[in-house]
């Protein structure tokens, strides 16, 4: 099959790309290829977090790119922090124009307080997930240049000569392999919370997609991937059964206090969001935690009565669209209805988003003609830490800017033709996952789980590092081999789990591999052995494929404005 | 008596080798809080890897992608809270095509925007005396 523009990931940020690819020429055609059907499937569906973009009088983009920078720890690439914040309004506005519901206070939109995310001024405009996707959606039905292929998972890249020519993808309906032909690329999968035992990119599998493939396509195909070592992790709730959501959003909107297992209050916001899994840790480590080993947050002592929390809490669900959650969530506390008795116990080590990954340029170009990479996908944008709501202006801004310049490389090439070995080889391997006996994939991804979570969660040291090492090697050479899949081709959901377990060892190995190297503490990575932030170390590691094996080195981080505090 | 499992009993079709549906039968342990689709999680993690449904991916109700016909009623089977010992037959919901399982297409009514085209296929479909 042939197309102009490939998008792989149909997320905001793909959607927002294939639109943008398609309006560019009608004459051009897309391929907008996603996992699972669009807007039931991805993560941005879930988000609910208000997306970050200046309307607040005395707020300017220049402000925006200072909160962004600083809170990134002076990691982000400056020149990508400043397309950020100058295009999140018009990106955003655009989003209302095209259907998406935002959630008013009054005639105005309703913006989150700062101090769940750290910025200087109000700027979180509630756009619940549901309605971001719908709008995106109801955008591309004015493009009938793009084609959607849904339940379709890409399972390599398809290159020549440094350039990426298309991908190989295996339609997950019925089983049936197809090689795409592409002239430009665009990737958007996403990121990889299920590298790690608690995530709120849940559900796992299929429909979160969220094993982080993405990461390990690019790689395998020689693309430069930066700061995979920054994970941002939040807080994953222990307590009461019902979820309620991100502890760190909660807490700022209801007016609740952290607590530790003592009773004792140990923290105030604001604190950037790296901070607050931190200091959880210590008072955990410490043995200062409840009986579920967690910390907890206290409504009791809010301000707020208990109808505003209720309205709050039911606003950090999604607000109306959420409304049955919200009405579950009353279902399910029937014997203790009144939130100011809820201890929400929580733990820190829930990965919630990645900072690191595919290296991109303003123009969202890669290291290899012809591939283009936005949204979580990417590295740079978030430095060390992201800041509360910056994902999604992420997606849109970024999405935008690489559909315009895939298509405007598209319109500029030929197309090459994949060899066809290639493609033969690619079939043969997926074909080999198929064994009468062994061991199921969900066994593998389990220890994959468990080993990152003990060794690569918040705090790391070179001790744990090399164990996490030594453990991969080992599921390599012991496990992978054995791993089986039985049963049909069709929707086979084990056979799509195990494919990606090869990729989520190579990712948790860029992962690992680059949080030993990194001998400093800055952001979302944490060394227990180099607690300190080193001017020596402002700059990206980077990981790339030489020769077969995994090389790592650093390069520089671009600054264009703001220049980071000595020593 | 307060925690007795709970009985489901599930669809099962896979056109590729099916000429006709089955339905079988699993027990999944009751807690405290467990929902429909977490109890079809568990069949396939724990039961049954072959079992092909689809997940929820908005967590808020809002994506109906957990859609499925329980006991003879399509529900958002992310929102249905089991009491311990539930007797529960699911089935694909009805009026789209299955593609396996408890997986259906959605196809052109409700996730496809207008006027896009799109790839697709079919296989059993039920349609519902309204």
């Amino acid at each position: 099959m042939r197309t102009d523009v490939l998008v792989i990931g149909a997320g905001g940020a793909g959607a927002r790309a294939a639109i943008e690819a398609a309006k560019n020429d009608a004459n051009l055609n897309v391929v907008l290829l996603n996992q699972g059907p669009i807007g039931k499937s991805g993560l941005t569906v879930m988000a609910n977090g208000g997306m970050q973009w200046v309307c607040y009088p005395g707020d300017s983009p220049d402000a925006h790119f200072k909160d962004v920078v600083r809170i990134g720890c002076y990691l982000n690439d400056q020149n990508l922090v400043e397309a950020l914040s100058e295009e999140a309004p018009e990106r955003g506005e655009e989003l209302i124009r095209w259907g998406a519901k935002i959630i008013m206070d009054g005639d105005k939109h309703l913006l989150m307080d700062p101090r769940g995310s750290g910025a200087s001024f109000p700027r979180g405009h509630l756009i619940p997930g549901g309605t971001f996707m719908a709008a995106l959606r109801n955008e591309i039905e004015r493009h009938p240049n793009v084609a959607l292929f849904e339940d379709f998972v890409t399972t390599k890249f398809l290159t020549s000569n440094r350039r990426v020519i298309g991908a190989s993808a295996l339609d997950i309906r019925n089983g049936e392999f197809v090689a795409i032909e592409s002239k430009a690329t665009v990737l958007a999968t996403g990121g990889l919370g299920e590298l790690f035992l608690h995530t709120t990119n849940a559900p796992w599998g299929l429909h979160g997609h969220a094993a982080g493939t993405g990461y390990a396509l690019a790689y395998h195909a020689g693309a430069e991937m930066i700061d995979m070592e920054m994970v941002q992790f939040t807080g994953a709730q222990l307590y009461p059964p019902w979820e309620l959501g991100n502890p760190a959003l909660l807490s700022s909107m209801c007016g609740g206090k952290y607590m530790n297992g003592l009773g004792q209050e140990y923290m105030r916001l604001p604190q950037p969001r790296d901070m607050i899994q931190k200091l959880a840790y210590e008072e955990i480590k410490a043995g200062r935690c409840t009986e579920r080993g967690g910390v907890y947050i206290d409504l009791s002592v809010s301000s707020l009565s208990r109808e505003e929390i209720e309205k709050q809490l039911q606003i950090a669900l999604g607000g109306e669209i959420a409304r049955d959650r919200w009405n579950l969530v009353k279902e399910m506390s029937v014997n203790n209805p009144d939130p100011r008795n809820w201890k929400i116990e929580w733990t820190p080590g829930g990965a919630h988003f990645f900072m690191g990954g595919v290296r991109i340029n303003e123009r969202c170009e890669t290291n290899l003609e012809g591939l283009y990479a936005a949204g979580e996908v990417t590295g740079g944008v978030h430095g060390a830490n992201r800041m509360g709501g910056n994902a999604l202006s992420d997606i849109v801004v970024f999405g935008a800017r690489a559909g315009r310049y895939a298509a405007e490389h598209a319109m500029t090439v030929d197309r090459i033709e994949p060899e066809a070995a290639t493609i033969k080889d690619e079939h043969e391997r997926l074909s080999g996952f198929f064994k009468p006996q062994g061991m199921p994939p969900k066994a593998i991804r389990d220890k994959i789980r468990t080993f990152m979570s003990n060794y690569m969660g918040v705090a790391r040291n070179k001790t744990d590092l090399k164990k996490a090492l030594a453990e991969i090697d080992s599921l390599k050479a012991n496990d992978l081999p054995n791993m089986r899949v039985s049963h049909s081709r069709r929707f086979n959901v084990a056979w799509i789990e195990a494919l990606e377990v090869p990729y989520m060892l190579d990712v948790a190995e860029m992962m690992v591999r680059s949080a030993l190297f990194r001998t400093e503490s800055r952001g979302g990575h944490y060394r227990e052995d180099y607690p300190n932030t080193k001017r020596s170390w402002l700059k990206h590691t980077l990981v790339k494929k030489k020769d077969g094996t995994m090389g790592i080195g650093t390069a520089p981080v671009v600054i264009t404005k703001l220049n980071p505090p000595g020593d | 008596m307060s925690d007795q499992p709970i009985l489901l009993k599930i669809f099962r079709y896979d056109p590729s080798v099916d000429c006709a549906p089955t339905y079988q039968g699993y027990e999944v342990p009751w807690k405290e809080g467990l929902l429909l689709l977490s109890a079809i999680k568990y069949v396939r993690e724990n039961l049954d890897e072959t079992l092909a449904f689809r997940d929820y991916c908005c967590q808020c109700g809002w994506c109906t992608s957990c859609l499925m016909m329980v006991n003879g009623k399509g529900l958002r089977t992310c929102l249905k809270l089991l009491k311990p010992g539930e007797n529960l037959t699911v089935e694909p919901i009805s009026g789209f095509p299955v593609i396996k399982d408890l997986v259906v297409d959605f196809g052109v009514t409700l996730t496809t925007p207008e006027g896009v085209f799109r790839k697709m296929e079919g296989t059993l479909i039920r349609k519902v005396r309204q």
